[in-house]
């Protein structure tokens, strides 16, 4: 599985695997008992600190979302309710938020936007629903 | 279980040369397993406080120690912890590089001849070579396998790889957190605390777990870098005076000024998110 | 004193040419004790291998007090474990040692058996006394000691050897000290053990400091000469062997006086006895060999000056295809200028010492003005045999050569009575001069760039 790692970003590291993560779980790509990497790998992969994919993975074994198997590694946690419509609506908004920000800074109309949205949509296939990675 | 003593710990540092004052009272103290980048221009005093810390020089005020033991008078069992790449090699000349790794090697109870080979090969530093026919970069290649081959501890890198290529820089990286021996081996001394004085910004931000800014011999700013990341901000010079404890510093010129929003909550969302690179140019304006 | 790890303190190369050399002493030495007791004229033969074995007992110690240095500074550098430093610094201290008491060992056996006016305790009187001197010279160079020791002793040893050289003649002054009390000669003994152990004891548990510390020259008249002597690159044959930061041994001013300064030393050393050709007298075989050691001698000490990329970029480059003749000019300015400093001082103070007017000096000096004519030659065939690059190996099995050579002479036909082979006269100095001419198209057509690319001591 590959991680979309940007160091220079605004983001911390630990935050864009975390938010990476949220989101390949809600959307399925990972499911319930899947393995993740191992902190060793990652951070060898990346060339990053292994604390900070260690403190990522941990933030979310706190959140119920990861479980420690002993002698595997981190999985998905079994027992997590499906996400509902919510919790995918709160991981799309601040995409959208930012997206808003900057049509009102260019002074764009709303329908104009909603367009310009529609059209970036149908660049990206529709995902399979039992398609998993 | 882990000592919560700082691995490495300054108490008003002070180093006056009669030309400068190349140290102004620096007070350090980083905890263990920290990644600290040690950043600031050249001649801000980073490669005379990293020869403070390891002992190589003796400042004029205040103290310094590693592990408890100050570092005027470390003892082996401090030295066999601790690694240092000085910023110009010193190396044996005459000696091919496995006899001059093995030469040093020798000494550390946990220098591993295999480990330091692997190393040496990820490098892709040529093993088989004379010390005086290898070319400046590789000299520093060698200088760094020779500070990692016994797993330290501790390491402190004055620009250990400003004369590598990108693919190896990212190979050092790498080996800074890996090969390390197994836990039962090292007991509860699992990370490594390591200290990284260099220029390539981009390269500190992958790694580093704490910053440390230096100006004019002075420690501006040292924190952890995910805080840093996500509570300063760069926001234009506000009408309204800012707490001085929340302003980390001004920029005249730009009429800019960075806002710790911890101190000062009203500016969370004002103001842009610095990366490690636009922060250094504000500290130094 | 164990040390418990093991090192290689010198590069291979410079182990198989000391060993060569010492076996090279070790046949002669047993060629004089098998004919010992068949004749008086061993004793010139013992003397000169005493004086070759303090000479290759100096260059050891040099060399192991350089890679003392060497091992106090990267180790500490690096603040490796202090037991590494402690066990180099002892297997250095051993290696040297035990050289000694090789060489004590032999020396004290021949001046012994032999019925030569010397007393027994003289070997180790003098190997001692030479270690000791060199051992410190070169630790106070690389900073270890105090700085002023290596001026004290090269200048003190120059002036000594010049000054003995110049009024009684080496061979007299050796004489001299060998005839020493036998206790003061024990006492000069034991001063190598001595130092060992004091430098063992002192260096074993504290860095020794001012390693690191490195001074620029002062302003003033010193820094102009200083900055101009920097210009000459001295071409060192096992370069890099101990090469450190900018500011060490190699490119030091004071080294290249001290290189240059040793040719001439060795010339007026050797000029009372076997140089000395005065106009018009007869010399023989045994000049012949002596002239070769000097050109090897020189061979270790040619320079060449503005060896920089700067000078090699410029339009016309370095002399380019004329290199050998640069280089020969640039050693023979340092040798000529060095020769004409110690006739002034020489002069002057004889004039001080004695009333001897100039006059009378400038008559002497005309007598052996062949002299700067076969320095001349002696250091174009040095460059020339440096510009082959051939490697250190055959210019060692040639000085072997030489050394059987000059004991063949010496026993044959003992000091003084050699056969005359020339006459000291117009067809010598022509003869020499065309040599050397042809021996500098040699040398201009043997060095290029690339040879000279060796000595580069920019990155």
């Amino acid at each position: 599985m590959n991680f979309e790692i940007t160091p220079t970003s605004p983001t911390p590291i630990y935050r864009q695997i975390v938010e990476q993560v949220r989101r390949l779980v809600a959307s399925r790509k990972l499911g319930p008992g899947d393995e993740l990497p191992s902190v060793r790998a990652v951070a060898l992969h990346y060339a990053i600190n292994p604390m900070t994919v260690s403190k990522a993975y941990s933030l979310l074994e706190t959140e119920g979302l990861l479980v420690r198997k002993r002698g595997i590694g981190m999985a998905v946690a079994d027992a997590h309710p499906e996400s509902t419509q919510q919790d995918k609506f709160a991981l799309l908004r601040p995409a959208l938020m930012s997206a808003a920000q900057i049509t009102r800074q260019l002074g764009i109309s709303d329908s104009e936007a909603q367009t310009l949205f529609k059209s970036c949509l149908n660049e990206y296939p529709k995902e399979k629903k039992d398609d998993k990675r | 279980m882990t000592n919560d003593n700082p691995i490495i710990e300054t108490s008003r540092l002070s180093m006056r040369y009669e030309y400068a004052t190349v140290l102004n009272d620096i007070s350090l103290s980083v905890p263990r397993g920290a990644v600290v980048g040690l950043v600031g221009r050249n001649g801000a005093g980073k490669s005379t406080l990293l020869r403070c810390l390891v002992g190589l020089e003796e400042p004029s005020q205040g103290s310094a120690q590693l592990f408890n033991c100050p570092s005027l008078d470390l003892t082996d069992a401090v030295r066999e912890r601790l690694g240092y790449v000085a910023q110009t090699p010193d190396l044996f000349e005459w000696m091919e590089v496995t006899e001059h790794l093995r030469t040093i090697g020798q000494a550390y109870p946990r220098w591993n001849e295999e480990r330091c080979m692997v190393l040496a090969a990820r490098m892709n530093l040529p093993i088989g070579r004379t010390v005086k026919n290898l070319s400046g970069g590789d000299k520093q290649k060698l200088a760094v396998v020779l500070a990692l081959a016994h797993d330290p501890d501790l390491l402190l890198l004055d620009e250990p790889v400003s004369n590598l290529d990108p693919i190896t820089r990212r190979e050092f990286m790498r080996a800074l957190f890996l090969d390390r021996a197994s836990e039962e081996e090292r007991g509860a001394n699992k990370e490594r605390t390591i200290i990284i004085s260099s220029h390539l910004l981009t390269d500190l931000e992958r790694v580093v777990s704490h910053v440390a800014f230096m100006r004019d011999g002075r420690l501006q700013l040292f924190d952890a870098w995910d805080s840093l990341l996500e509570h300063l901000r760069l926001v234009p010079q506000p009408t309204i005076d800012v707490p001085r404890a929340a302003l980390v510093c001004k920029n005249p010129r730009d009429a800019q000024c960075v806002i710790d929003t911890r101190l000062a909550p009203e500016y969370a969302d004002a103001g842009r998110i610095l990366s490690l690179d636009e922060l250094f140019e504000e500290l130094n304006a | 004193m164990r040390s418990a790890y093991s090192f290689n303190l010198e590069s291979e190369y410079s182990r198989i040419a000391m060993a060569m050399l010492m076996a090279v002493l070790a046949v002669y030495w047993l060629a004089l004790l098998s004919l010992m007791y068949h004749s008086e004229k061993v004793v010139p033969g013992i003397k000169l291998l005493l004086v070759m074995a303090a000479g290759l007992l100096a260059v050891k110690g040099m060399r192991q007090a350089a890679a003392l240095a060497t091992g106090a500074r990267v180790m500490g550098k690096m603040q490796a474990p202090q037991r590494l430093r402690r066990s180099w610094l002892y297997a250095s201290l051993m290696s040297t040692t035990y050289a000694w008491g090789f060489f004590v060992a032999g020396g004290t056996v021949l001046l012994a058996l032999s019925q030569s006016s010397w007393k027994w305790t003289m070997a180790a009187a003098l190997f001692s006394t030479i270690l000791c001197l060199a051992t410190i010279a070169v630790l106070s160079r690389y900073g270890m000691l105090h700085r002023t020791w290596s001026w004290i002793i090269s200048l003190g040893s120059l002036a000594l050897v010049v000054a003995t050289s110049l009024t009684i003649g080496i061979s007299a002054g050796l004489d001299l000290f060998g005839e020493l009390p036998m206790a003061f000669q024990l006492m000069l003994a034991i001063s190598w053990p001595l130092l060992a152990y004091r430098l063992a004891l002192n260096w074993s548990n504290e860095q020794p400091i001012g390693v690191f510390a490195t001074r620029e020259a002062n302003d003033g008249v010193w820094a102009r000469f200083a900055g101009y002597a920097r210009r000459y690159t001295i071409l060192q044959p096992a370069k890099a062997a101990h090469s450190g930061p900018p500011t060490s041994f190699q490119s030091s001013p004071f080294r290249a006086f001290v290189l240059v300064a040793n040719p001439l030393c060795m010339f007026l050393a050797m000029g009372q006895q076997y140089l000395a050709a005065p106009w018009g007298s007869k010399i023989g075989a045994l000049h012949i060999v002596v002239l070769g050691f000097v050109t090897l001698y020189c061979s270790w000490s040619i320079v060449c000056k503005d060896l920089h990329w700067r000078m090699v970029l410029a339009p016309g480059g370095l002399y380019r295809g004329k290199i050998g003749g640069h280089i020969l000019r640039s050693t023979l300015t340092l040798q000529y200028t060095m020769l004409l400093i110690l006739l002034l001082i020489c002069a002057v103070s004889a004039w001080a010492a004695f009333d001897i007017p100039f006059k009378r000096d400038v008559e002497w000096i005309s007598k052996f003005c062949v002299f700067p004519i076969e320095m001349l030659f002696a250091t174009t065939l040095a460059v020339t045999l440096r510009g082959t690059g051939l490697p250190m190996l055959f210019i060692g099995l040639f000085s072997s050569l030489l050394i059987i050579c000059m004991g063949t002479l010496l026993w044959m036909y003992g000091l003084k009575h050699q056969p005359e082979l020339l006459a000291v006269g117009p067809t010598y100095v022509c003869l020499l001069l065309s040599t050397t001419a042809l021996l500098i198209m040699l040398s201009n057509r043997l060095w290029t760039i690339k040879k000279l690319f060796r000595f580069r001591n920019w990155a």
